[in-house]
């Protein structure tokens, strides 16, 4: 396959409803923290509802804009298990939060940030694979990137599987 | 100082503030949001000068002003060093640490430094290092705010400094609005173009850059040659290369410089940025220098030489420019102040107090560690800065020299070198502060004729090499390190039609995702 051809494998899976033949599913986890901050503001404070997703598997933590989730049936071997329970991810989500908001605000105060909810959450990427290497799609930005080269040669039994 | 500077003056605050409101109010509600929580998306420009604005302000208006006054154009080659520097620290390091910090999860540059080299020696030790480091540069910045703040007001020194850092101290506690992107752009270019309006004012002064040439060479040839007053430098090469090296590879050992790379948000970004920092390092950096060597000719008799581009401003322009022009200034040095501390209050709080004393601390104890310790080196700084005050480019060249020589081995090997490890790093970072600090504190630069952060460099660099290539089998460097180390060094494949939308962010997905197809390839 060729760089063009991954290229059109991606477009192929444009409609994330069906990969292309070549692709695959891999559903990665993340913790899903909600919490409140007190942001300072021109005058005052205002308080603020903040999205943070803490990676399961390696337990970094990064704000993210609000979104919806559906509940999916899927081959449990898609799914990569998470190794992060809800309270270390409420931890690292505090922790990255304090951190982001005074590096934002360039500000050294407390900003009262207080977690509302805290829940395990998959989101899809997709995995291109071919001769020419592997490729990984966000499928909710359409993000990419060039796989380690480790999964780039995949075995003949796993080309089977995807078939 | 007229009524009219000052008016003018506040005048600029005023307008700053306003720029501030706009730009969080102009995306309508969800603006502070934005900004806070990081959807706000700022351009290579704007992220190129803001990083310059704050980055260069008490040593470019006091320092390099004061060594061109002092010592002609000896001080080019810390320009010459300063012009290349960004683009340098950016290429060398910048993409790899930035891909290197997020997959080791390393919010903090000395939490990078303890991740990469597993030890919390080096931690402890990095982390008390910057602590007392930027200390001093915080003073520096200090002393700048109050020199320049009597200047403009006509207040005393100790009055005008305890204001100045009173400001710089509320100022980092409340952040908000002012720290807004788009009011330091706008003050990037008010400082670019007062410092090169001083400059024009002045050559127009004197008569032209060659007629100001051949006056000071009346005055002092020795001031017109590259070896400084007197050719007290000729011939020391050692201390030209201190000189060049300073500035340009010693940014890539600032752990408050680096930690930049860590926050940048795509690789693409960051190469513009470096030619957008190029640009106006080429524009900004010579200028003050060449402002101080001319006022040798405007204000032969200055007390104080640190004082020459504040001075010359004052002679030389309209009140209302020079109103503008020292607000600018003032407001881009309350800005370093500003970003230092938040510097050295988070690494007081996370990398020792929360890491070393009380795991688990709450954000609330943080802060108060956070307050407390910019509290105590307000006092001490202002204490220090009243009584014996140093010279703004002594204490920039201590600390520089310093933390280059201590940290830079330690960056640049953790990604370039797969074999530094933790006992290299650790002893690198101990030998190149000690001989650094040694060779200022015994004064070995006239004895030696070499600059400290050359022999601060070497030192630490060979004790980087040898150090880890001997404890190599006792002291390994871990698997996952070397695998998170291999996999910053490889830029693809990414096909050409998939670069626009390539998302370093992915990263760590990537990594885990690879294990886990390798591990169902294993199964299969």
């Amino acid at each position: 396959m060729t760089d063009r051809s991954v290229i059109d494998v991606i477009s192929a899976t444009a409609d994330r409803e069906m990969p292309a033949p070549d692709c695959r599913e891999v559903f990665f986890p993340y913790v899903r923290v909600d919490a409140t901050c007190r942001a300072p503001a021109f005058t005052g404070t205002r308080d603020l509802q903040i999205c943070c997703l803490v990676d399961a598997v390696n337990g970094l933590a990064a704000t993210a804009d609000a979104f919806e989730t559906e509940a999916l049936r899927v081959d449990p071997q898609s799914v990569v298990a998470a190794c992060t329970d809800i309270e270390q991810a409420r931890r690292a989500a505090q922790r990255y939060l304090f951190h982001h908001l005074g590096r934002r605000a360039r500000a050294i105060r407390d900003f009262g940030i207080e977690v509302t909810a805290a829940r395990l959450v998959y989101k899809r990427f997709l995995v291109a694979q071919s001769n020419a290497g592997g490729v990984l799609i966000d499928s909710t930005t359409g993000g990419t990137y060039a796989l380690p080269r480790r999964c780039d040669q995949p075995s003949a039994g796993q080309v089977s599987d995807m078939r | 100082m007229s009524a009219t500077v000052v008016l003018f003056l506040v005048l600029y605050y005023v307008v700053v503030l306003g720029i501030g409101v706009w730009a969080l109010r102009r995306g309508g509600g969800r603006s502070l949001e934005d900004f806070l929580l990081g959807g706000r998306r700022v351009g290579p420009m704007t992220t190129a000068l803001t990083l310059q604005s704050t980055s260069m302000s008490g040593y470019m208006f006091l320092g390099a002003g004061g060594l061109g006054y002092t010592q002609g154009y000896w001080a080019m080659w810390f320009a010459a060093g300063d012009i290349g520097g960004g683009v340098l620290n950016l290429s060398v390091i910048g993409r790899r640490m930035r891909k290197l910090s997020q997959m080791l999860g390393a919010l903090t540059s000395i939490e990078y430094l303890e991740k990469r080299y597993p030890s919390p020696a080096v931690r402890l030790f990095a982390g008390a290092l910057t602590v007392f480091l930027l200390g001093f540069y915080v003073l520096a910045q200090f002393i700048a705010g109050g020199k320049g703040m009597a200047l403009v007001t006509g207040i005393p020194y100790p009055v005008a400094l305890a204001i100045a850092v009173g400001i710089i101290v509320v100022y980092t506690f409340m952040g908000g609005y002012l720290a807004v992107a788009y009011t330091d752009f706008f003050q990037s270019i008010v400082m670019l173009v007062g410092v090169l309006w001083i400059l024009i004012a002045a050559l127009a002064h004197v008569g032209g850059y060659t007629a100001a040439n051949e006056a000071i060479g009346e005055l002092d040839p020795t001031l017109l040659s590259l070896w400084g007053r007197g050719l007290g430098f000729e011939g020391q090469w050692g201390v030209v290369a201190g000189a060049l090296l300073i500035f340009s590879i010693g940014y890539m050992g600032w752990p408050h410089v680096v930690t930049r790379h860590m926050a940048m948000s795509r690789p693409a970004t960051a190469r513009r940025a470096g030619a957008w920092a190029t640009a106006w390092n080429l524009l900004f950096v010579p200028t003050p220098y060449i402002v101080g060597i001319l006022a040798i000719l405007i204000l032969p008799n200055l007390d104080d030489p640190e004082m020459a581009i504040f001075e010359a401003a004052g002679t030389l322009l309209p009140a209302a420019v020079t109103g503008l022009v020292m607000a600018a200034i003032m407001a881009a040095i309350m800005s370093t102040a500003d970003s230092l501390l938040l510097q050295t209050g988070s690494i007081a709080s996370r990398d020792l107090y929360e890491r070393f004393m009380m795991p688990g601390a709450s954000e609330r104890q943080m802060v108060w560690v956070s307050r407390g310790l910019v509290l105590a080196i307000a006092v001490i700084g202002y204490v220090v800065a009243l009584v014996e005050p140093p010279t703004v480019f002594d204490i920039v060249i201590f600390a520089t020299s310093v933390l280059g020589s201590a940290f830079l081995p330690a960056f640049v090997c953790a990604v370039w070198w797969r074999r530094a490890n933790t006992a290299g790093a650790l002893s690198s970072m101990i030998v190149g502060a000690a001989v650094a600090f040694s060779w200022e504190y015994f004064g070995l630069v006239a004895s030696t004729q070499m600059h400290p952060m050359f022999t601060g460099v070497l030192c630490s660099s060979v004790t980087m090499v040898i150090v880890s290539l001997v404890t190599q089998k006792l002291v390994p460097v871990p698997r996952d390190v070397i695998d998170a180390i291999d996999e910053c060094a490889r830029l693809g494949p990414v096909p050409a039609d998939l670069a626009a939308t390539f998302d370093a962010a992915m990263t760590h997905e990537a990594s885990a995702i690879a294990r886990h197809l390798e591990q169902g390839n294993n199964h299969d």
